[in-house]
C-alpha cells in the first residue's frame, strides 16, 4: 500500500514537474529580459492545448508518430500565434510601465484572450480521448498508468534541457541573459535591444504553447483551464528568484511534490500549501532560492 | 581634427536637467580627461555619447557624422567603445563571454572571435588565466580590466573610460595608466576618460576639461 502511495505521489510530482518546468520557464525569461510579470502567460497555455483538439478532430488517421508531430505543432503554433499578436505592445510599450500597469494590462489581455477562446471554441468543457489509446498503459507496483505520462515526462525534460542549452551555450541566449542582467551595459555593447527582446518573448511563449500541448491529453479543458498552471508557475518564478532561470526545474519539483502529497492526502489544501510554501520562502529568503542577493 | 564634437548638449533625465549646454571636442589621437566631483554630469555625458540617453537639445558629431538621433548599436559601430564606471561584467557570463559579447552582438565571425581576442589578450595578459572564470568570480580590479579589454576588442576608434582607476591600488593604477598609452599608440585609439580626481593622470593627458554642475566650466 506504502509503495502504492509513494509511486502515485512520484509519476505525479514528476508528471507535474515537467508541464509546471516548462510554463514557468517561459514566464521567468520573459520576466528576466523584459520586466515584465505576464499575466496573460497561460493563454499560450491554453491556445497550444485547444489547437491540439482542432488538430486532432481534423479526422486524421493518427498514428503514434503523427500524434507526436501534432502535439508539437499545436504547441509552437499557440506559441507563436499569441506572441505575434502581443510581441508589439509589450516589447514596444509595456517594458517601460510601471510594475503595477503592467499587471493590470497583461491581466486585461488575459480576461480578452480568454472570453475569445470562448468565442472560438465554446464555454463547454472536451476531453481529447485520442491519445492514451495509441501508447498504452503500464502497469507499475500494481497501478496501472498512461504510457503518454512517461512521453510527456521524456519530452518536457528534453524541451527543457535544450532551452537551457539555447541560454547558456548560444550567442544569442548569452545576449539574452546580458540583457536579463543588466540592460543598459548590453545596449552600450552594440546589444539590439529589441532582436532580444523579441526573442526571449518568443522562446517564453513557444514554451508555455508547448507546455499546454503537451498537457492537453491529461486535462479537460475547458475556459480558463491554464490558471492553476499560471499561478503555481508565478509561486515557482517567486520561490526561484524573479528572472533566475537557474535552479528552477528544482523548484518546479518541490512544488510539484508538495501539491502531489497534498493532492494525496490533503486535497482540500491542493492550492494552499503551494502558495504557504511561497509565503514562507520569501520571508526566509526574498531574492527567491536561486536569486543573487 | 576632432573625432568628437558635443555643441549645446542638454540631456535631462525625467524633471531634472542634468547636462547644460555641454560644448567641447576631442581631438583624433588623443588623451582626454573630464574631470569634476561626484555629480558633475561626467557619466551622464559618456552614457549620453554612447547614446543610452537622448538630448533635449544640441548634437553629437562623431568621426564628421551627426549621430545625435543614432542608437547605441549604430556608434557601436561606428566605432564608440565604452567601459561604464559600474564596470558591467556580467556575473552570470565567464570572463571569456563577458569580453567576446560585443563580437556576439555584431554578429562577427566565429573565425574572427580568437584573433580578437588575443589581440586583447596581448595588451592584458593578466586575464589569459581568468577566461573560464564567472564574472562574478573576479575582483574588483580584474574587472576594471575586463571592461576596458572588452571595450577593446571592437577596435573602437574612440574609447570612452568612466572612471576607469577608481578603487584601484596605486601600483595597479599605474599599470593600466601604462597601457591606456600603450592603445593610444598602437591601436591608434583616441581616449576620453572621466576621473574625478586628475592628479594622478593629469600627466598623460593631452586635453582636460572640467566639469561641475552639468557644463565644462574649464578647459586646457
Amino acid at each position: 500500500m506504502a509503495i502504492e502511495v509513494a509511486t502515485i505521489i512520484v509519476i505525479n510530482t514528476l508528471l507535474y514537474t515537467a508541464i509546471l518546468t516548462l510554463v514557468a520557464l517561459g514566464l521567468n525569461i520573459v520576466l528576466g529580459v523584459l520586466k515584465i510579470l505576464n499575466q496573460a502567460h497561460g493563454i499560450a497555455m491554453a491556445l497550444g492545448a485547444y489547437l491540439v483538439l482542432t488538430l486532432t478532430s481534423l479526422g486524421l488517421p493518427l498514428s503514434r508518430p503523427l500524434i507526436v508531430i501534432v502535439l508539437l505543432l499545436a504547441g509552437l503554433l499557440g506559441g507563436i500565434l499569441f506572441a505575434s499578436v502581443t510581441a508589439i505592445l509589450m516589447i514596444r510599450k509595456l517594458i517601460y510601465y510601471e510594475a503595477i500597469y503592467v499587471l493590470l494590462v497583461t491581466y486585461s489581455i488575459m480576461l480578452i484572450a480568454e472570453d475569445i477562446i470562448k468565442f472560438i471554441w465554446g464555454a463547454r468543457s472536451y476531453v481529447i480521448g485520442e491519445v492514451y489509446p495509441l501508447f498504452g498503459t503500464v502497469s507499475i507496483a500494481g497501478i496501472s498508468y498512461p504510457v503518454y505520462y512517461f512521453i510527456l515526462i521524456i519530452a518536457a525534460s528534453i524541451i527543457t534541457a535544450l532551452t537551457y542549452i539555447f541560454i547558456d551555450y548560444t550567442p544569442l541566449g548569452k545576449m539574452i541573459r546580458a540583457v536579463a542582467s543588466d540592460r543598459e551595459t548590453a545596449m552600450a555593447l552594440g546589444v539590439r535591444g529589441d532582436m532580444i527582446y523579441f526573442s526571449a518573448y518568443i522562446v517564453g511563449c513557444l514554451l508555455a504553447g508547448i507546455g499546454g500541448a503537451l498537457t492537453a491529453p491529461l486535462l479537460t479543458l475547458q475556459p480558463g483551464f491554464s490558471l492553476e498552471f499560471l499561478l503555481m508557475a508565478f509561486i515557482v518564478v517567486v520561490l526561484t528568484g524573479l528572472g533566475e532561470i537557474k535552479g528552477l526545474p528544482i523548484t518546479a519539483f518541490i512544488i510539484s511534490l508538495m501539491r502531489a502529497v497534498a493532492v494525496k492526502f490533503v486535497p482540500e489544501l491542493e492550492m494552499a500549501i503551494p502558495f504557504l510554501a511561497m509565503l514562507i520562502g520569501l520571508a526566509l529568503r526574498p531574492q527567491g532560492l536561486f536569486g543573487r542577493g | 581634427m576632432a573625432i568628437l564634437k558635443l555643441i549645446d548638449v542638454y540631456v535631462s533625465l525625467g524633471p531634472i536637467t542634468i547636462l547644460r549646454g555641454v560644448n567641447m571636442s576631442v581631438v583624433e589621437g588623443s588623451i582626454t580627461c573630464i574631470t569634476g566631483p561626484n555629480g558633475a554630469g561626467k557619466t551622464t555625458l559618456f552614457k549620453t555619447i554612447v547614446g543610452l540617453y537622448k538630448l533635449s537639445r544640441g548634437s553629437i558629431i562623431f568621426d564628421g557624422e551627426d549621430i545625435t538621433k543614432r542608437p547605441p548599436r549604430y556608434r557601436v559601430i561606428k566605432g564608440i567603445g565604452f567601459s561604464p564606471d559600474y564596470r558591467g561584467i556580467y556575473a552570470n557570463l565567464t570572463v571569456k563571454d563577458n569580453l567576446l559579447l560585443p563580437l556576439m552582438a555584431l554578429n562577427i565571425s566565429k573565425e574572427e572571435w580568437k584573433k580578437r581576442l588575443d589581440e586583447v589578450l596581448e595588451i592584458f595578459p593578466e586575464l589569459s588565466s581568468l577566461l573560464n572564470r564567472g564574472g562574478i568570480q573576479t575582483s574588483g580590479g580584474q574587472q576594471k580590466i575586463i571592461a576596458v579589454a572588452r571595450a577593446l576588442i571592437l577596435k573602437p576608434k574612440l574609447l570612452l573610460l568612466d572612471e576607469p582607476f577608481e578603487g584601484l591600488a596605486p601600483a595597479l593604477r599605474h599599470r593600466l595608466l601604462n597601457k591606456l598609452i600603450e592603445i593610444r599608440d598602437k591601436m591608434k585609439c583616441t581616449l576620453l576618460i572621466a576621473e574625478p580626481v586628475i592628479t594622478p593622470i593629469r600627466d598623460c593627458c593631452d586635453h582636460i576639461y572640467k566639469m561641475e554642475r552639468g557644463t565644462i566650466t574649464l578647459e586646457g
